[in-house]
């Protein structure tokens, strides 16, 4: 599905002032994929919508993070950064964060044990997945991991086992493994599975599914619950973890995520970016234009994002398609909002590289004679020329105050 | 004499900047990604206006090396060297060196782009 067949040529403003903007009406605004032929087969409608679809499905999420690429960095310390600053506005309780940050690494640390070492370094794609979700009191861990198939038994056995336990017994057998430290492989895993199921107090979920004839998928699910009135029974995201593991194998993301969009959140998101997804071997300098174009999107949603509480919402996918780069962002905008984006973006539209650079320039120079006082769009002339006219953005009504803007930019 | 030293130092997001009159040189160093560059360039806009008190005869030199910048703090950026360019005495001799890799394509062009916007001397060299 190539864009050309989708251009709207649509007049932007005259459909604002004539208010034929009600229901949830289609609106993209395409920036010149019929000139330049974008080369980014991702580049359709669907794709579009997919801000939307993924925020939906993570509505209810103050956090919602997957992950598809290779381990190379810490990744776990920065999703620690990241869900820090969630759990630290939403409920100040440090001995949470310690307790979530306990799962999370050692959760990434069983999906490394049982990896294949070139998947970790990158060298052939990831097969693997790791989300992480928090739900207000409730935080949720899912992994899908390739693992051997002669481990599948040893793997069943020892998360029935653990799961059949009660606090009391799990402690005695964390003990018994630490003292007879059986230090092959399948203890290791064994001992990592114990500490997930006493430090959550919850039962793990899992399951298996076919990969190849060698391998299959370990899915499974770490819950903490931060209330004893919760039950862990309600949050079984095996299923929706799998459809997404897929969506996001079809579509080639690799990072999904929605929640605070603030410098905070955002450095930590940047550097797991830069540190595992961009691969240098793609040329040396592409990963600073992704990343450039990331800083530009991610805080273009920070500054026009509605404000839930103090919180910035908002959700960004990055995918890879061949060399090239794309991400899609979306995020609430109130209507004052909304028109203030439209008229800036209906500036960009159809300008080629030449214009763009031209009309930075311009907005440079009122800066520099204090004509401008405001930044006056200089992100989204940046996210224009970076992505070099392929760009496209699109508004969905919500309701009479919110619309949803949505952004594709390929790089 | 006045004093003019400046010693902000490296974080996640924003750049270090020294300046020792021993050298007569401000060195920005690093990446520059606040969302609100304002707050992070006022320190340094302040220093670039208080250049007009010093009338001796001096050289001045001010490095960029920059890893990468965002569009705020590109506007700041601007406005740091349009206020040193109105700041400046004529008996101060001064350039502006923007260091960049000679493949980083998109600071080549960040640094071109204010290479045309000021009339200080303004010379780009490859690290």
């Amino acid at each position: 599905m190539k864009g050309a067949n989708y251009f709207a040529p649509s007049e932007i403003m005259n459909r604002v002032n004539h208010s034929s903007f009600t229901g949830n009406t289609e609106f993209p605004i395409w920036f010149q994929p019929r000139q330049q032929g974008c080369s980014c087969a991702q580049f359709s409608p669907k794709a579009l919508r997919e801000a939307y679809r993924f925020y939906l499905s993570a509505i209810d999420d103050d956090l919602c993070l997957n992950y598809r690429g290779p381990f190379l960095d810490d990744i776990t310390s920065r999703i620690i950064d990241i869900s820090e600053n969630t759990i630290a506005e939403t409920k100040g309780l440090s001995k949470v964060n310690r307790k979530v940050s306990f799962l999370l690494v050692e959760c990434f640390q069983n999906i490394i044990k049982h990896s294949d070492h070139n998947e970790l370094k990158g060298a052939t794609p990831f097969s693997g997945m790791f989300a992480f979700r928090n739900q207000g009191q409730a935080y949720v861990i899912n992994s899908i991991n390739p693992v051997k198939k002669e481990e599948v038994p040893f793997l069943s056995k020892t998360v029935d086992m653990v799961n059949s336990m009660d606090s009391e017994a799990l402690k005695h057998i964390y003990k018994r493994q630490l003292i007879h430290a059986d230090l092959s492989e399948k203890g290791g895993a064994g001992l990592g599975l114990i500490e997930l199921a006493r430090r959550s107090g919850q039962q793990l979920n899992y399951r298996f599914t076919d990969l190849d004839e060698m391998r299959s998928y370990f899915h499974q699910q770490v819950v903490f619950l931060d209330s004893e009135e919760m039950k862990s029974e309600k949050l079984n995201h095996l299923d929706s973890t799998y459809d997404c593991f897929n969506e996001m194998g079809r579509s080639e993301i690799l990072m999904q995520y929605k929640g605070d969009f603030s410098q905070r959140s955002i450095i930590p998101i940047l550097d797991i970016v830069e540190n595992n997804l961009l691969n240098p071997e793609s040329g040396q300098f592409h990963y600073k234009k992704v990343g450039h174009l990331l800083i530009e999107v991610l805080q273009n949603i920070s500054k026009h994002g509605k404000q839930k509480s103090s919180k910035k919402s908002g959700v960004f996918m990055l995918g890879r398609q061949e060399e090239k780069h794309y991400i899609i962002a979306g995020n609430v905008v109130g209507a004052d909002e909304r028109d203030g984006l439209m008229m800036v973006l209906e500036e960009l539209r159809d300008k080629d590289e030449n214009q763009l650079k031209e009309l930075h320039k311009q907005r440079m120079k009122e800066i520099m004679f204090r004509d401008n006082s405001s930044n006056a769009g200089l992100g989204l002339i940046e996210i224009a020329r970076a992505s070099k006219g392929k760009l496209a953005c699109d508004f969905q009504k919500i309701d009479d105050n919110s619309t949803f803007f949505s952004l594709f930019a390929c790089v | 004499m006045k004093t003019n030293e400046l010693h902000i130092e490296r974080s996640p997001d924003t750049p270090e900047v020294i300046y020792t009159d021993n050298d007569s040189t401000l060195s920005i160093r690093g990446r520059s990604l606040p969302e609100d560059a304002h707050a992070f360039y006022s320190a340094l806009i302040i220093w670039a206006e208080s250049q007009k008190e010093i009338y001796h005869e001096r050289q001045l030199y001010i490095h960029f090396d920059l890893d990468y910048f965002n569009s705020s703090s590109g506007r700041y950026l601007l406005e740091f060297l349009a206020t040193l360019e109105r700041s400046l005495r004529p008996n101060t001799r001064t350039e502006i060196v923007w260091f960049t890799d000679k493949e980083d394509e998109l600071m080549i062009e960040k640094g071109e782009e204010f290479q045309q916007l000021i009339e200080l001397p303004f010379s780009i060299r490859f690290l």
